[in-house]
């Protein structure tokens, strides 16, 4: 079993809807694939986990380049893993805004209950991910954010 | 077969270990203990090592391991455990691994408890090699660090195709690092690397309070050496946290 970790960009602005489709479509694929992960959505930029066995999540990150809704893919990790960090969530799910990521207190609520971070140990997916809240990985930065 | 059997029947020196805390300066917790070689009088890794014939060597790194772990055991880990491997154990013996393991079922450690120091001179040169080998055990559990980190002239290049769950800074770069701008440039550009990949970066070596502000402002959380604690024979040695200034 495998993780792959990526960031990517959105190419036009995606509107709640349009997230929520994405989402219950992914999560069906996603438990015929045996595809666990999340997905965290902040001011255009994507940051995602996918986690199951080498040929599934590869196959995936194939289709998702295919995919015009986003561009500038960036893998930043595809490793073994021995377990899977969201073994409950076909595609956990979270929008943030730049400033709830910016602030300590916003990631912690992610790992509020209820939340597909709850339990997550202190590996890769996790450092990263507070890696993506503290701005890198991001392609796009929100105006304020800019040095 | 006959060399073989020899091999395995040759004496060993007598071995035990040393263990020395790798620290958490923010939480003040202990993250790991390195399992270091030392004779049973406490004398020095080389003068055993030194006693060991070239080609029983990857045959001793292995037992010693297994050692490591039982000894650790018996003192009461409960955190991880930093074991040295040499590269080429793995590449001639296909149990270098496989008999760690073994050994950590034994003594109910669990295997994510378990982490796997390399050095990068040892590995710059088949590094696509050393990754498919020790990914099949990464998929098991094991965690894998690379040791004296920026010692080599491979440095970040290392980090291209294989990303170890920690680096160990080379002690070359932390010494003296207070007051030597290149030094700090290159420990400033590692650290950056790692944050962005998930890897921890842990220094190694630290002796002065100077050494330590400097990496602790650039934040750097984890840390060995005897600012914090000497290597404890046989024992988890005490830890002292040096205060900021
Ligand atoms: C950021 C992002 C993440 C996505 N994640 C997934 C996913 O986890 N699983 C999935 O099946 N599709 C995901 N998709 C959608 C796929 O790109 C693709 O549209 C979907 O698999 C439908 O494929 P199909 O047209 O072959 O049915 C994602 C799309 C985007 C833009």
């Amino acid at each position: 079993m495998i993780h792959l970790i990526y960031a990517s960009v959105e190419t036009q602005a995606f509107s709640s809807a349009q997230l929520t489709e994405l989402l219950q479509k992914a999560r069906v694929k996603n438990e015929d694939l045996h595809i666990t992960g999340m997905l965290l959505y902040s001011d255009g930029n994507f940051f995602q986990v996918l986690e199951g066995e080498p040929d599934s999540v590869d196959g995936m990150y194939k289709k998702l380049h295919l995919d015009k809704r986003h561009q500038q893919l960036t893998m930043i990790v595809r490793e073994p893993i021995a377990k899977r960090y969201f073994a409950d969530w076909s595609m956990g799910f979270s929008s943030v805004t730049p400033e709830e990521l910016r602030q300590v207190d916003g990631l912690n609520d992610f790992f509020r209950d209820g939340s597909c971070f709850v339990g997550l140990d202190n590996g890769r997916a996790k450092k990263l991910l507070a890696t993506f809240a503290e701005g890198r990985w991001r392609a796009r930065l929100a105006s304020t954010e800019r040095p | 077969m006959s060399l073989g059997m020899e091999l395995h029947n040759a004496p060993d020196p007598n071995f035990t270990f040393a263990f020395q805390p790798i620290v958490d300066t923010e939480s003040r917790e202990v993250l790991s203990y390195e399992a270091l070689i030392r004779g049973s009088g406490n004398q020095p890794a080389y003068q055993i090592l030194e006693q060991v014939p070239a080609e029983r060597m990857h045959l001793f790194d292995e037992k010693a391991r297994m050692e490591a772990i039982g000894l650790a055991m018996r003192l009461g880990i409960g955190c991880d455990l930093n074991l040295n491997l040499l590269p080429s154990s793995l590449y001639s013996s296909p149990t270098a691994i496989l008999s760690t393991m073994e050994a950590a079922n034994r003594y109910h450690l669990p295997i994510t408890r378990i982490v796997l120091e390399v050095t990068e001179g040892e590995i710059i040169a088949d590094m696509t090699h050393f990754a498919s080998l020790i990914n099949e055990y990464r998929g098991l559990g094991l965690k894998v660090a690379i040791d004296d980190f920026g010692a080599g002239y491979s440095g970040l290049n290392l980090l291209v195709n294989f990303q170890p769950d920690q680096i160990k800074l080379d002690m070359f770069l932390v010494r003296g690092i207070e007051a030597h701008g290149p030094r700090q440039a290159i420990v400033r550009a590692i650290d950056q690397a790692c944050r962005d990949l998930g890897i921890d970066v842990i220094a190694e070596g630290v002796e002065t309070i100077a050494e330590y502000e400097w990496l602790a402002n650039q934040g750097v959380r984890l840390f060995q050496g005897y600012l914090f604690a000497k290597p404890g024979f046989e024992s988890f040695p005490p830890i002292h946290y040096p205060e900021c200034s």
